[in-house]
């Protein structure tokens, strides 16, 4: 519980403020964590409330909503009615569209891999190597049929616009590594998700908790770069504004915020070379940019994989939540109203061998068991076809999966009926699965609150239950 | 069967059941331990169980409790598995699915079945004791929040000399109490900065703290705050932390980020509201019920109606782009509405209460549904609010001046009548005999041959030049037409098409392709050029153009039919020269296509042209013979045969058969009979007596009349009315032929002013003020049914939907374009049960709409024939017959128009189209001299009619509705309901009801209750909290949204009672508040904690000294234009686009504005929920989507970043440096001015020190300019630019 100031609160530095005259940016960073939650303790394990199995999320992303029927869950009765009219079948419930077709087969085989013989489609030939890393949750269900609420609902448990996103949540509960490093990240792959930066925001919570947009590049991110043309006419401007600073305080003696403020001074100062750095893949090595597709003659998988090369970089400096959108494949995000063969083909060809470098990067390092990746879409796709060739959004059951810290590699967990259509065995809501992401981290998600508008909110509203199944 | 039925009947089967377990036997008995027990305790105990909790009302341990069900009703029927819901809910079939997590297997399902089917055995038990339910409002309602407002004193004014005033007196009590003393006064530069920001939100000039500082009277900074409670700035400031309350923002987020037109209208009402100190009670009223104020606030100036504008708030919010489910979507839009109002206005939470009673506060479900139905009975529009009261008096002068008019003007055209009655023997004769003069020999006419251009059987497009996509490769092939586009209207075998998209075998029908195909230019050798066309109507984007020396010089659109229609050029002004023609497409959206075929050279006659050809042949002096002869009257002999000519040579014209009728003989004993091919009343009647009426408008409540401004005047037109149609100038007549509602002609120039912004998406633009509702229904079957003609658009509007754009509810928009009266019929059966009502919008002189009905797919029969059906019928007639009908029928339609009801519609409907037929052909001529009484009427009218202000911009508001109760929505699910919820107030307060006699929504008495501080203490005594907030950076009740028992508790309560007494004691004065607080102590004591304070009251509760205050983003920015010299002061208007980085990227994006937002201040910068500002969120702006009355205060280093990196920081650091170098050359003179500008106070000797320093150690590497930009960046980046003491 807190009230609405938030302000972190300094170790006192006054007398190095009021004493010191080695001028800006001398004093090492470190003093005062930004975007920490002075409030939280957290226990030595590093979670909130409990034992942390993981550290950091990465969450990739899947924009448009993957089809669970031509991935993960396969099912045998739509090649057996294929072509069939749903009608007679199912219960058709109204779709965004409302184009109802007919029972429409996946388009691609499936075969069973690893020890735990989980079924992937031939959509992802590499991730399909590491199935018994992955937690399949088949019976994942959303509130929302249309993308941008959904969306909302994902990032936020809330289909509306204004709640914060799980990444402010997160490093709202646990705060950054780095102190010059924002808790919570998103890798612009180039898609934003209808709904827009909403999505990642901090909502109610303090603006410091909001996910911060990086784009691949030397100037990843907003402001992050001087305009001035050298570090020392920076530096020297800095360094006057520092001692106008000291001496206003020497006068009018000091308030807790305006030392905040001071020391945030500094902290910018020092993010403008730690962020570009970070982002210079150039430095690993060609087997490590192979692995992970950063050479790869496919643009988008290209892209994909800088992005999951680059989240690993951030892993290592200590980034809380990071989020990765899909690249743009030419055609629409994975959101195939037709054309269903070639969009998933081209969305998954973006994805696979990046996300399957970046388990296998993460499990050589000995970083997977601290880190846990979250696969997934909005929602999934419908059994029938809408038109001919494409399937319409479906929130009734749809396939994610976890990786990483804490989750039990090569489960299965759930099911959606015959068609996969609706989840009948193990729902796993939105809100559970944001639960399950919160317990990984040492945190309570009934606990993890914060009042605004007479309520103690949470990520998971009044709803949310561990899949404890999953959990090692 | 549903759970509903199911409830009522129940109580039959329980006694049964009761009866059939207390005869079970040990079968039953073992089944019931071994399978049933089981799957209860396993499955649903932790969720139903007295020891767990009791979700939906519903436990599952005990016989009693499971006899009695939950929420939703009863479980089961004892003995009928199949009717109970309880295998309902388990077989995953219904709304409501347990186990939720997974589906029971299907061996569990059948021994539910099994059970329920053996009579449901439970063994018998001592009843266990159900949990009470805990809400008690009374209890409750024991928090302080809720007691009535308490005069209060403060103890003794003592003589402390600290004690300004009341305010302070009760601040000192606390202090004393906490042995606290009150720091040192503020230092006047600090107080001087202090006020300016918190009342203008920017710094003082210069000169105004100097002026202050020098200023040594008793009332120095009395004159302060005067001046700035004067200045326009105020509202500009205080404006802003009103629209944090109402989640103000100028688009509607979501998927595309749509605009919300008219929003910056909201904001500018705001703005003025504040700067007038408009009394917050009539704020609040206006906000609730501007509309229906009976004497609404105009502007002062301007005679805008302000009042209306408040109402717009509750559409600035989040709208959702395309709901699968509208009704679940209204649930969720009117939860934030409700939302916003508790908390904005009265600081409760009362959309708490959605799901389930208020866990803490007095607030049951039920208020929470009775506040729901006020919003339900009312509706959304664009108000026409400038012209509003202007035309309102127009309005009433035109009533007056009809109603003064209309016996005369009745008695007028009787006589009229009467003499055409008399007459039309003569007239039809003398016609027959004009006629056959046409008929002599004359030369034939030698007509040249049509020279084709292109019918397109050649199956390429050889000779035209292919752009884009729409058009493909080649023509299309008519067997690829999509089925709707079959209807064989084209020629041959190809055509022009662009709604087929060809993709190798593949054929998709889409509007989305654009293109043009242009022609080989050719020479112009013919007098027209004919074509067939059919597609979209997009003036200008699916159209044939017609290019002379590369301009373009005659457009013809589609008229979004697919039927193709011959359509001619008329190029005689351009024969011999040379010309293309252009097929163009470009247009994406519904009707985005075009198809043409068969275009051609021609000389053949247009039908226009027919009358006056033969016409010609006939020597006047002849004409005027036959005249004399008959006694008629010349003129009008001419112009009536003249009519019949033209008639004669269009066969699809309506009066085609009238015209054969005088003209030709051919049709006497035509085999055509003299019954009218339509219905009699009765049969009318009966054919939709399984249907609903909605409105039927020969026949209408006045209570069911909702059009939206003046444009339907104010009542349907009675059958057999006079209408005045064109131009005031050369008015036209025209018999009303049914009592229907109309357009009235007069308001037909209506118009939305410029820089007004459309409905975006289909309902599209000038609607606002032609809009006519129907009364609200819930939908059943889903089908509704309309009998009108002419154009119109129809909006059906389903659960307030607002209809954006998207896939989904295309079916929601309907356009109307039709000659004669015919049946429409909508099919919104996928929002069946939801409430509804019809929004109809034209401004056609002939849209008429009739009779709205719903149910049943099958269309009701059309009524009696109309004016072409007349004609028919007539001409079938033989010639004596015919005139001798006509003669009577005139007779009687004389004395039609003199009577005020109408009794037989059919016949009289039939009499008001022959009298239009007879006005269209010239024999009724209405005298339009003022000596007359018409001719009056018309004059006085076209008086009337310059007075009338056709220009308005439009604003967001709130129109009328039918009332509705909304029933309550158990557990927050609109798909099971409970109990109804009348409209009332707050139970807590009162629980004020409508009166029975109510109409409408019963806002306007929700609004009086609401301002009622008898009944409501909460309004005042919220809105002084808000503004002690931000005046002394803290509220009394700290919670300021928030009163309830989760909010915090006064810190001194008796003054938040003395402050809102006094506020309402004051006339509700914003102002006069402000200034009271500000002249106290409290207000203007130093930032420095005493040692005391700092350990005895570190949140600083007690005020015994100021709190250092951050700007807002809005006064960091708007504050560093002032000081740079570069704010426009413009006020108002619509807000300009934020200047976009490269990171702000997603569907919808906007252009992005320049950097400096055309330096205006921060209130007037768009607020795109999907687009927000980076610069502001950074500092804590809100994110638009609830009631914000107090703005986190984060400390972050991103706001360093801005600060230290943002373009817009440089760019102003410069502008200012530029003038700074301009305006003295002096270092010291420089420096001084610009610590004066951003920080109000000269720099001290060591800063001075320190910039100079700085000044000379960069002399080497950096510019004069670059050197003095870094000073002025330098200053910004100073904390105490930021920080205010």
């Amino acid at each position: 519980m807190h009230c609405g100031n938030f302000q972190p609160k300094a170790v006192s530095r006054r007398q190095m403020l009021i004493g010191c005259a080695n001028g800006f940016g001398a004093l090492a960073f470190g003093v005062l964590n930004a975007g920490e939650n002075p409030k939280n303790k957290m226990n030595p394990s590093g979670g909130l409330h409990h034992q942390a199995k993981a550290k950091n999320i990465i969450f990739l992303y899947m924009d448009g909503a993957p089809s669970q029927m031509d991935t993960f869950d396969p099912k045998p009765m739509l090649t057996k009615y294929h072509g069939e009219s749903p009608d007679k079948l199912l219960k058709v419930l109204p779709t965004q569209f409302n184009s109802i077709g007919k029972i429409l087969q996946s388009p691609w085989k499936f075969k069973q891999y690893g020890q735990s013989g989980i079924w992937v489609s031939d959509l992802f030939p590499h991730i399909s190597k590491h199935v018994d890393e992955l937690a399949v949750i088949k019976s994942a269900v959303s509130n929302f049929p249309e993308h941008t609420s959904a969306n909302y609902f994902l990032h936020t448990g809330s289909g509306f616009q204004g709640r914060p996103s799980w990444g402010a949540w997160a490093s709202y509960g646990l705060g950054s590594f780095n102190k010059t490093l924002p808790g919570f990240l998103v890798l612009n792959g180039g898609l934003i998700p209808p709904g827009g930066l909403d999505n990642f925001n901090s909502g109610f919570l303090p603006a410091a908790y909001q996910g911060s947009v990086f784009k691949y590049g030397p100037a990843p991110v907003a402001n992050i770069k001087r305009k001035e043309t050298s570090e020392k006419i920076q530096k020297d401007k800095l360094d006057l504004v520092n001692r106008l600073d000291r001496l206003n305080i020497q006068k009018n003696g000091v308030h807790d915020q305006i030392e905040s403020a001071i020391a945030n001074q500094e902290t910018a100062f020092l993010m403008q070379s730690s962020i570009p750095d970070l982002m210079d893949i150039k430095t690993e090595s060609k087997a490590t940019q192979d692995l992970y597709g950063v050479n790869s003659p496919n643009d988008p998988t290209k892209i994909f994989g800088t992005q999951c090369l680059v989240a690993r970089r951030l892993l290592e400096r200590g980034a809380r939540f990071i989020e990765l959108t899909c690249p743009s494949v030419g055609s629409d995000r994975w959101d195939q109203h037709s054309n269903l063969k070639d969009g998933h083909q081209k969305n998954a060809l973006a994805v696979d061998q990046p996300i399957a470098g970046l388990i296998q990067d993460l499990k050589a390092k000995g970083m997977l068991d601290s880190t846990l990746i979250l696969w997934s879409g909005e929602f999934g796709r419908t059994p029938f076809a809408q038109g001919n060739d494409g399937r319409d959004h479906n929130p009734f059951g749809f396939t994610c999966w976890m990786a990483g810290g804490g989750v039990k590699g090569g489960t299965n967990y759930g099911a959606t009926d015959d068609f996969g259509y609706h989840a009948i065995e193990g729902k796993a809501e939105i809100h559970d699965i944001h639960a399950t992401m919160l317990h990984l981290l040492g945190i309570d998600h009934k606990k993890l609150t914060f009042r605004f508008g007479g309520r103690d909110m949470r990520l998971t509203d009044v709803h949310g239950e561990v899949i404890s199944k999953i959990l090692t | 069967m549903s759970w509903k039925v199911f409830a009522l009947v129940f109580p039959l089967f329980f006694i049964s059941s009761i009866h059939h377990v207390s005869g079970a036997d040990q079968k039953e008995h073992d089944f019931f331990e071994n399978k049933i027990r089981p799957l209860f305790v396993t499955y649903c105990h932790e969720c139903h169980s007295v020891s767990k909790k009791q979700r939906g009302g519903l436990l599952l341990d005990s016989k009693s409790s499971v006899l009695k069900g939950g929420d939703t009703g009863h479980l089961f029927i004892a003995g009928k598995p199949d009717e109970s819901l309880l295998m309902k809910v388990v077989g995953y079939n219904d709304e409501i699915k347990m186990p939720p997590k997974s589906k029971l297997s299907a061996s569990q399902i059948e021994d539910l079945s099994k059970w329920i089917k053996d009579g449901a055995y439970w063994p018998s038990e001592n009843t266990v004791a159900v949990k009470t339910n805990t809400f008690n409002i009374d209890e409750r309602k024991k928090q302080w929040a809720w007691q009535p407002l308490s005069k209060s004193k403060p103890k003794s004014l003592g003589s402390n000399p600290w004690i300004k005033s009341s305010i302070d007196a009760f601040v000192l009590e606390k202090m004393t109490e906490k042995n606290l003393v009150p720091a040192s006064p503020a230092q006047k530069e600090a107080l001087i900065r202090r006020a300016y920001f918190d009342l203008i939100g920017l710094p003082p000039l210069p000169a105004d703290t100097k002026a202050f500082l020098l200023d040594n009277s008793p009332n120095a900074f009395e004159k302060i705050i005067n001046k700035l409670l004067d200045s326009s700035s105020f509202g500009e400031k205080w404006a802003r932390h009103w629209l944090d309350l109402v989640r103000y923002g100028d688009s509607r987020g979501h998927e595309f980020d749509a605009t919300i037109p008219n929003a910056f209208q909201y904001r500018d009402y705001v703005i003025r509201a504040f700067n007038n100190d408009v009394p917050y009670d009539q704020f609040v009223k206006e906000h609730l019920a501007g509309d229906l104020l009976p004497i609404p606030r105009v502007h002062p100036t301007e005679g805008w109606n302000e009042s209306i504008l408040g109402t717009g708030f509750l559409y600035l919010g989040e709208e959702v782009h395309s709901p699968v489910d509208i009704r679940l979507d209204q649930a969720d839009r009117f939860d934030n509405r409700i939302d916003v109002i508790g908390k904005t206005f009265l600081g409760l939470t009362i959309a708490c209460a959605r799901c389930h009673d208020h866990k803490f506060d007095p607030i049951p479900t039920k208020d929470y549904y009775s506040l729901f139905g006020f919003l339900e009975s009312s509706h959304y529009r664009l108000v026409r609010f400038q012209s509003l009261e202007k035309n309102k008096k127009v309005d009433q002068k035109l009533v007056e001046l009809r109603a003064s008019l209309e016996p005369q003007i009745k008695s007028e055209l009787s006589d009229v009548l009467k003499n055409i009655a008399a007459n039309f023997p003569a007239y039809s004769k003398a016609a027959n005999l004009g006629y056959n003069l046409t008929k002599a020999p004359s030369a034939p006419n030698s007509v040249s041959q049509d020279i084709l251009l292109d019918d397109f059987e050649s199956g390429s497009f050889k000779g035209w030049k292919v752009e884009g996509n729409a058009f493909g490769a080649t023509p299309v092939s008519s067997n690829d037409l999509a089925p709707e586009q079959k209807d064989g209207s084209f020629q041959g075998k190809f055509l022009v098409n662009s709604y087929i998209q060809k993709n190798g075998q593949k054929i998709v029908h889409s509007d989305r392709p654009i293109g043009t195909l242009t022609s080989l230019p050719f020479l112009i050798e013919r007098n027209y050029i004919s074509f067939l066309l059919g597609g979209g109507g997009h003036l200008g984007k699916t159209c044939v153009n017609l290019l002379v020396d590369g301009k373009i010089e005659i457009s013809i659109t589609g008229k979004n039919k697919n039927a193709m229609e011959l359509n001619s050029m008329d190029v005689r002004r351009f024969a011999g020269k040379k010309a293309t023609i252009q097929i163009v497409d470009q247009e994406t959206i519904g009707w985005g296509h075009i198809a043409v075929d068969a275009i051609k050279q021609t000389n053949s006659v247009m039908p226009n042209d027919a009358p006056l050809l033969a016409l010609g042949k006939i020597n006047k002096n002849e004409l005027e013979k036959i005249a004399l002869a008959e006694k008629i009257d010349p003129t009008t002999l001419v112009q009536f045969l003249t009519y019949l000519l033209k008639v004669d040579a269009d066969p699809k014209h309506q009066d085609n058969f009238f015209a054969k009728k005088i003209l030709h003989s051919e049709l006497r004993g035509s085999g055509i009979k003299r019954t009218m091919p339509g219905v009699s009343d009765l049969e009318f009647k009966e054919s939709f007596k399984n249907k609903k009426i909605i409105a039927d408008y020969s026949n209408l409540p006045s209570s069911d009349w909702m059009p939206d401004d003046f444009s339907y005047g104010h009542a349907p037109v009675r059958l057999g009315a006079l209408r005045l149609l064109g131009d005031n100038s050369s008015p036209k007549f025209q018999f009303a032929e049914y009592s229907a509602a109309m357009i009235d002609p007069f308001w037909k120039d209506l118009k939305h002013a410029k820089g007004s912004e459309p409905e975006p998406g289909s309902l599209g633009a000038n609607r606002a003020g032609r809009v006519l509702s129907t009364p609200s229904f819930y939908l059943e079957d889903g089908w509704v049914h309309f009998l009108a003609k002419g154009k119109a658009k129809v909006y059906s509007s389903v659960g307030a939907h607002l209809m954006i754009a998207g896939p989904l509810h295309g079916n929601l928009v309907r356009i109307i374009d039709m000659n004669d009266w015919g049946w429409v019929s909508i099919d919104l059966s996928r929002y069946k049960n939801l409430p509804a009502h019809l929004e109809f919008s034209s401004d056609d002189f002939n849209f008429a709409v009739r009779l709205v009905l719903q149910g049943g797919q099958d269309k009701p029969l059309l009524p009696i024939p109309s004016y072409e059906n007349v004609a028919r019928a007539l001409a079938a007639l033989d010639d004596q017959l015919f005139s001798q009908e006509i003669q009577k029928s005139l007779l009687e339609l004389a004395s039609l128009v003199k009577l005020e009801k109408v009794v037989d519609i059919s016949k009289n409907s039939t009499l008001a189209a022959l009298g239009n037929l007879l006005i269209n052909c010239g024999l009724l001529k209405i005298d339009t001299t003022a000596k007359q009484p018409i001719g009056n009427l018309v004059e006085k009218q076209n008086k009337l009619h310059s007075e009338v202000l056709w220009d308005s911009q439009l604003g967001l508001a709130l129109k009328e509705g039918t009332g509705i109760d909304e029933k309550v929505f158990i557990r927050g699910s609109h798909k099971i309901l409970g109990e109804a919820a009348p409209r009332s107030f707050l139970t807590a307060l009162g629980g004020a009801k409508l009166p029975k006699e109510n109409i409408g929504s019963g806002r306007l008495q929700l609004a009086e209750w609401m301002t009622n501080i008898q009944t409501d203490p909460f309004l005042p005594r919220v809105m002084v909290n808000r503004i002690w907030h931000h005046l002394l950076g803290r509220g009394i009740v700290a919670s300021v949204d928030n009163f309830g028992l989760l909010g915090e508790k006064p810190t001194h309560p008796e003054l938040l009672d003395f402050l809102a007494l006094q506020f309402v004691e004051d006339g509700w004065s914003v102002k006069k508040t402000i200034k009271k607080i500000m002249l106290s102590s409290v207000y203007q004591t130093s930032s420095s904690p005493s040692d005391i304070a700092k350990t005895n009251d570190p949140e600083n509760l007690f005020l015994s000294h100021a709190t250092i205050k951050r700007l807002s983003g809005e006064s960091i920015r708007d504050a560093m234009l002032l000081i740079s010299g570069e704010l426009n002061e413009t006020m108002f208007g619509p807000p300009v686009n934020i200047n976009l980085s490269a990171f702000q990227e997603g569907r919808g994006r906007p252009a992005s504005g320049p950097l400096d937002g055309a330096g205006r201040r921060s209130i007037y910068l768009s607020v795109r929920r999907n687009f927000l500002s980076s610069f502001l969120l950074a500092f804590d702006s809100p994110i638009p989507f609830s009631t914000v009355g107090k703005r986190s205060l984060s400390n972050v280093p991103s706001q360093a970043l801005i600060l230290m990196n943002d373009p817009f920081v440089h760019q102003q650091s410069e502008k200012w440096a530029k003038k700074i170098i301009a305006q003295s050359a002096e270092p010291l003179i420089r420096l001084d001015t610009m610590f004066w500008q951003a920080l109000n106070r000269p720099p001290s000797s060591l800063e001075l020190e320190e910039c100079l320093a700085y000044l000379s150690a960069s002399a080497a590497t950096a510019s004069d300019f670059e050197k003095w930009a870094s000073i002025a960046h330098s200053l910004w980046n100073v904390k105490e630019f930021v920080w205010i003491p």
